[in-house]
């Protein structure tokens, strides 16, 4: 017996992917956002004012929020150009570099912090030089720096090999030289994927803990970020897990007011497909 | 507007392939090249505009060598050679008006003038409304106007057009040859093109590359009239013809092994087969002028 063959449908735009495959896509999204919710749920709203505004949580927060953005800045002071370099060269060199980049983003953030105090601790490579690194602020910035650079490398190097060459072959044939091109075409076009490398980049820097934590030790005001700060009060060394969770949720609502604001801001694609297009 | 001399002995290798040609072209000359599809016409466009490296010879520009293979490679900037292809590649990130600008802004024109002289190309070109679109709000004829414009508002000394009416339906390319007829004067002009009826209206001289070599060189007219080449001979049948009597339609193509099988029909609808070499520059559709013995 033969059945009838069925023709797939599919309404249209939304192609024909299966549609029971809705059920884990569902199960996949419960995942991500039923935890965040418990966290929420947790919440002591009563105190929640007094953790947040507690010496403690502020400092943290400050210094979560300049070391973070420190890095970011370092990231795309030295990312910008690696990602031109990895985007240009020839797809040996490109596999070769791309492949160093990435293994800050697949090596135990902890690794990580103990290979930068082996470079910059007093009995590492560069301790001759006298310069007192670990255990201080700068020493969370190189950590951060370190976990963050290949989110803006890879997201930047990406976008500018998509975009491709013929523009900035135009460009030339127009008359302009290199840092024009640079600045009025090659960095305008890759203008997404800079955006989001930035911001995936500022908020692995913000979020960092284990090379900090190895580095640049746990000194309230000096070296305790946010995520510090949050492992502190959890083990109830100082503070109470209530702030713990008040300080989570204030990571939480920055990472989506973050989000949102990217959303909102797209440079080039603002004023494109309104009506015209549709 | 003034168009440089470009006198150009070019020799390439690339693979089996060798291109050896010489290109020579009086200021503000306009040269059509024609020849079948991989005969070198793109690789000859892209050694002028100076992306594609000479094994031999050399291109000057009024007596100026810009680029040899002993290593002379004057950089795009100050060779003012522009190349413009079947896409416009307008840069999506800036309006028409800014595209326009881009090149004299390029070249420290101060950005006031370089806008009020964008403006006057944008009433040129028929586009007086549209300097703040951006290329995405743009139809396809309306960006190649303005990619000419953003070309010639930098007066390069020498301006290569490889196919750009290609990928443009009839009645817009109708536009667009107009447009181009009207504003390349003065420019010294290198065309590549699969149409003959461009290099009668717009040519001053028409070249012929086959494989590399160039096999006719000439006023169009007298280069399609008097045809030294298979291809040149199926050039000239696709002019719209004066002998209307023999016009067929191109109804189907095939390819044989030694080029291609047209079957055609004529005005009184009756059907025959053409042999033409490979590459003959006809699709479905084309009109094709027929004479007696090619029946």
């Amino acid at each position: 017996m033969t059945r009838p063959v069925v023709p797939p449908r599919a309404s249209p735009g939304r192609g024909y992917a299966p549609r029971v495959l809705a059920i884990p896509a569902l199960l996949g999204v419960a995942f991500l956002v039923l935890p965040l919710a418990a966290l929420v749920g947790r919440v002591q709203w009563s105190t929640l004012w007094q953790d947040i505004t507690s010496t403690a949580a502020l400092s943290a927060l400050r210094l979560s929020v300049l070391t973070g953005l420190a890095a970011t800045a370092i990231c795309l002071v030295i990312g910008i150009p690696l990602a031109l370099l990895i985007a240009r060269s020839a797809p040996r060199t490109a596999a070769l570099l791309r492949a160093v980049v990435t293994v800050p983003l697949v090596l135990p953030p902890m690794v990580g912090g103990l290979s930068l105090l082996f470079l910059f601790g007093r009995s590492g490579w560069l301790g001759w030089t006298g310069w007192q690194v670990p255990f201080t602020t700068v020493a969370v910035v190189l950590a951060q720096t370190f976990v963050a650079l290949p989110f803006l490398v890879l997201a930047l190097e990406g976008a500018i090999r998509t975009s491709g060459l013929d523009y900035e072959r135009t460009a030339a044939g127009l008359g302009a030289g290199s840092w024009t091109i640079l600045w009025r075409v090659t960095l305008p076009l890759a203008a997404p994927g800079l955006l989001s490398g930035t911001v995936l980049c500022f908020a692995r820097a913000a979020g960092e803990f284990g090379a900090t934590a190895l580095f640049a030790g746990n000194a309230p005001g000096v070296t305790q970020t946010m995520p510090l700060a949050i492992y502190t009060a959890f083990n109830g060394a100082g503070v109470s897990q209530g702030s713990a969770i008040a300080l989570s949720l204030m990571l939480l609502v920055t990472s989506v007011a973050v989000l949102l604001l990217v959303r909102g801001w797209r440079p080039g694609r603002a004023a494109a497909a309104p009506e015209e297009l549709r | 507007m003034t168009g440089a001399l470009l006198d150009a002995e070019i020799r390439v290798d690339r693979g089996a392939f060798t291109l050896d040609a010489a290109l020579h072209a009086e200021p503000g000359e306009i040269l059509a090249l024609m020849g079948p599809s991989g005969a070198g016409k793109s690789t000859l466009l892209g050694v002028v505009a100076g992306f594609v490296p000479l094994r031999a010879g050399a291109v000057r520009l009024d007596g100026e060598t810009v680029q040899d293979a002993a290593g002379i490679d004057v950089r795009p900037r100050e060779r003012g050679v522009i190349l413009l292809g079947q896409q416009p590649r307008l840069f999506p990130h800036l309006t028409a008006r800014e595209n326009i600008a881009f090149g004299p802004r390029a070249h420290r024109v101060p950005k006031t003038r370089a806008r009020a002289d964008a403006d006057a190309w944008l009433a040129r070109i028929g586009l007086a409304d549209l300097g703040d679109r951006r290329p995405a709000r743009l139809s396809g004829g309306q960006q190649q106007r303005v990619a000419l414009a953003r070309a010639l508002a930098t007066s390069p000394r020498v301006l290569l057009l490889d196919e750009p009416l290609a990928s443009l339906d009839p009645a817009t390319a109708d536009g667009i040859r107009t447009l181009l007829r009207d504003e390349l004067a003065g420019t010294t002009v290198v065309m590549a093109t699969h149409d003959a009826a461009d290099a009668i209206a717009l040519a001053d001289r028409l070249l012929v590359l086959e494989s590399g070599r160039i096999t006719a060189d000439g006023p169009p007219a007298t280069v399609l009239s008097a045809p030294g080449t298979a291809f040149t001979a199926a050039l000239a049948r696709t002019v719209p013809g004066a002998d209307p009597a023999w016009q067929a339609r191109a109804e189907s193509i095939e390819e044989t092994a030694d080029g291609i099988r047209v079957h055609v029909r004529t005005a009184d609808s009756r059907f025959h087969d053409l042999r033409l070499p490979a590459g003959s520059p006809v699709v479905p559709g084309s009109l094709i002028s027929i004479h007696p013995p090619t029946l």
